[in-house]
């Protein structure tokens, strides 16, 4: 029954929500200490191969991340070629390398997913680190997985071109190998809080704790109460959606050195992304009752509430230091980033919810899909590279006229792809309609140039995309070797007008680098003062 | 309010835009103007793959793809070229 579905995935939250606030009681330095010993020693001489130096988790995610993005976006691009000449790649067979544009388009997905939710992983694992105070629990561990989840993508993707035993033998191991990775990168996460030595724990960590933990939860659920396989394929866009919240509701404040607009907002969007189900993604695969179809409309029209929240927090927190927000390429990209979200998930919706229904609009989902994956997702995670990256590594990067390049590359690119893909698949879903009502007709006889010159312009579209991919890339890999280092580079002018903070202590130099100058104002903002008075 | 600035209403700042932007623009007009003149020259024709411009990858350059594939393949080459020149250089 999709209610006890429901109510179980509630428990579980509420049971993940206590477990992070409480700790296990008498068993808690037992547990802490053990998982500390299997994330390094218990590893023997693979956690020896790497430095493990502060930062080097992220940075091993994010250039691992870049890299199947880039390969993703690539085979994105002639999967969308193919759609309108499938033997664009014919002359390749001469190296026995003859695919389908289905597998093509099918290999480039699962790689670009896996290499965004790679850059939002290692964004995560730095914004955990910096807000619990203490650094991440063990670099060490975060870079040795690294390695084992860009194998999982290399196998997957070799699954992909491949059908029979091999492709389902290599699929099974790329799925096992990436949920020993999840756990691996689970542990890390609540160590890291574990150790924290600031009070409150952030929505940002949160979101990443929650999109990481209750797909896995929910799996071991699964063998005891059972779950409807209709409620895991929302489940499955947990961990990328979750995590780029964290991301949006971080960078956002961070970039514009003001605080999260709204404590409402940000909890609305922490506890309604793990209490709804989202229709992002939803294939339709299994067969509901008409009953548990409304039930899961109800829900998937509830999952655009936290997003809602996410996109107005993000919006007005940006909008109350506009001037340094909007000079900033990561809050840009952020902010592009949760517009396009909005978009996509509001088509999400109604093209998941016919999706149990009559099936009359399924021919949009795969722009819808295109849309989400790259405006939504792919936004948030270069605005997490842009501001995470060069913290991580200590260097800046090698060009911010790169970064603002290529966050407009990818954001005109995948809009007209979306609108061009779209509107062939509109034009192709009227065609078949008319030719279905008119037995009369020659198919024939119908002209069907429209459509391949769309599918054409969406793949010249896209091609921007693929080669901001490699840019960024590029920028990543020179910035790392040979950007200025942290805290050599000249202040920036101008200085911010306005900088709130919280009580405590800061230096003169901290908050030259947050970007005061001789004129800003330093508003320091205390909820528990007049209390204390 | 009499207004007795002795600022001149305009002046000019040194700044440039950066050459790379420049080098894309003109790009972006320069492929915009050969395809406008392809379509006026030879009128209802398909533009010219890879193979039919170079007669080196005649055999296997077949399709429009190719000419975006390049890029893709440069792209791709200039990454591990960075990475060898960033290891050896350290």
């Amino acid at each position: 029954m999709l209610i006890v579905d429901i109510i179980t995935l509630w428990v579980s939250f509420l049971l993940i929500w206590a477990l992070v606030n409480r700790g296990i009681p008498i068993f808690q330095e037992l547990v802490r200490d053990m998982t500390d010993f299997f994330m390094e020693k218990a590893l023997g001489p693979g956690a020896d191969l790497f430095e493990g130096r502060e930062g080097s988790g992220t940075v091993a995610w994010m250039m691992h991340g870049m890299l199947w993005t880039s390969i993703g976006a690539a085979f994105t691009f002639i999967g969308l070629w193919m759609a309108h000449e499938p033997d664009a790649i014919a002359s390749l067979s001469s190296i026995y390398y003859e695919p389908t544009a289905a597998t093509v388009q099918t290999a480039g997905s699962n790689a670009a997913t896996g290499g965004i939710l790679m850059l939002l992983i290692g964004a995560g694992l730095h914004i955990n680190g910096r807000l619990s105070g203490s650094g991440l629990a063990s670099d060490t561990n975060a870079v040795l997985v690294s390695y084992a989840f860009s194998m999982s993508l290399f196998l997957g993707f070799l699954s992909d071109h491949l059908s029979g035993d091999w492709g389902d033998n290599l699929g099974t191991a790329a799925a096992t190998i990436s949920v020993f990775v999840m756990v691996a990168i689970l542990a890390n996460h609540l160590l890291t809080i574990g150790r924290r030595t600031t009070d409150m724990i952030m929505p940002s960590q949160w979101l990443i704790v929650g999109g990481l933990s209750m797909p896995l939860v929910m799996c071991v659920a699964c063998y005891i109460v059972g779950i409807n396989e209709a409620f895991y394929e929302s489940l499955e866009v947990l961990p990328i959606l979750a995590s780029a919240l964290a991301v949006a509701l971080y960078v956002a404040p961070h970039e514009a050195g003001a605080p999260l607009w709204s404590r409402t907002l940000a909890g609305a969007t922490v506890l309604m992304t793990f209490m709804t189900l989202s229709p992002i993604g939803i294939a339709g695969a299994t067969s509901v009752s008409i009953d548990e179809a409304a039930m899961l409309s109800v829900f998937y029209a509830a999952s655009m509430i936290p997003i809602l929240a996410a996109a107005g927090n993000v919006f007005q927190t940006a909008r109350s230091n506009w001037g340094k927000a909007s000079s900033s390429s990561a809050a840009n990209a952020v902010m592009l980033g949760m517009f396009m979200l909005v978009g996509s998930s509001i088509g999400q919706l109604f093209v998941g919810a016919d999706a149990h229904s009559t099936g009359e609009i399924q021919h949009l989902a795969s722009s819808m899909d295109l849309l989400f994956l790259w405006g939504g997702m792919g936004m948030i995670a270069w605005g997490g590279v842009i501001s995470c990256f060069p913290h991580a590594t200590g260097r800046a990067l090698n060009s911010d006229e790169t970064n603002r390049t290529t966050t407009w590359m990818v954001a005109v690119g995948t809009t007209l792809a979306f609108l061009f893909s779209m509107g062939s698949s509109m034009v192709s879903a009227s065609y078949d309609a008319a030719a279905v009502a008119n037995d009369g007709i020659d198919g024939d006889l119908i002209d069907m140039s429209a459509v391949g010159t769309m599918d054409t312009l969406a793949s010249i579209a896209f091609y921007a995309v693929a080669i901001a991919a490699i840019l960024m890339m590029l920028n990543m890999i020179r910035g790392s070797f040979s950007g200025v280092p942290s805290g050599t580079d000249e202040p920036a002018s101008p200085s911010a007008n306005r900088i709130a903070l919280t009580p405590g202590s800061t230096t003169i130099r901290q908050l030259l680098a947050a970007g005061a100058g001789v004129d800003t104002e330093i508003d320091v903002i205390c909820d528990t003062c007049d209390e204390e008075e | 309010m009499a207004f007795n600035s002795n600022l001149p209403d305009v002046t000019l700042g040194d700044d440039e835009p950066p050459m790379a932007r420049v080098v894309l623009v003109v790009s972006i007009v320069a492929a915009l103007a050969l395809l406008i003149l392809h379509g006026v020259l030879f009128p209802g024709s398909e533009i010219p793959a890879l193979g039919d411009v170079i007669s080196l990858f005649g055999g296997l350059a077949n399709s429009g793809i190719w000419i975006f594939l390049i890029g893709i393949i440069i792209g791709f080459g200039m990454m591990v070229a960075t990475v060898m020149g960033g290891a050896l250089e350290d």
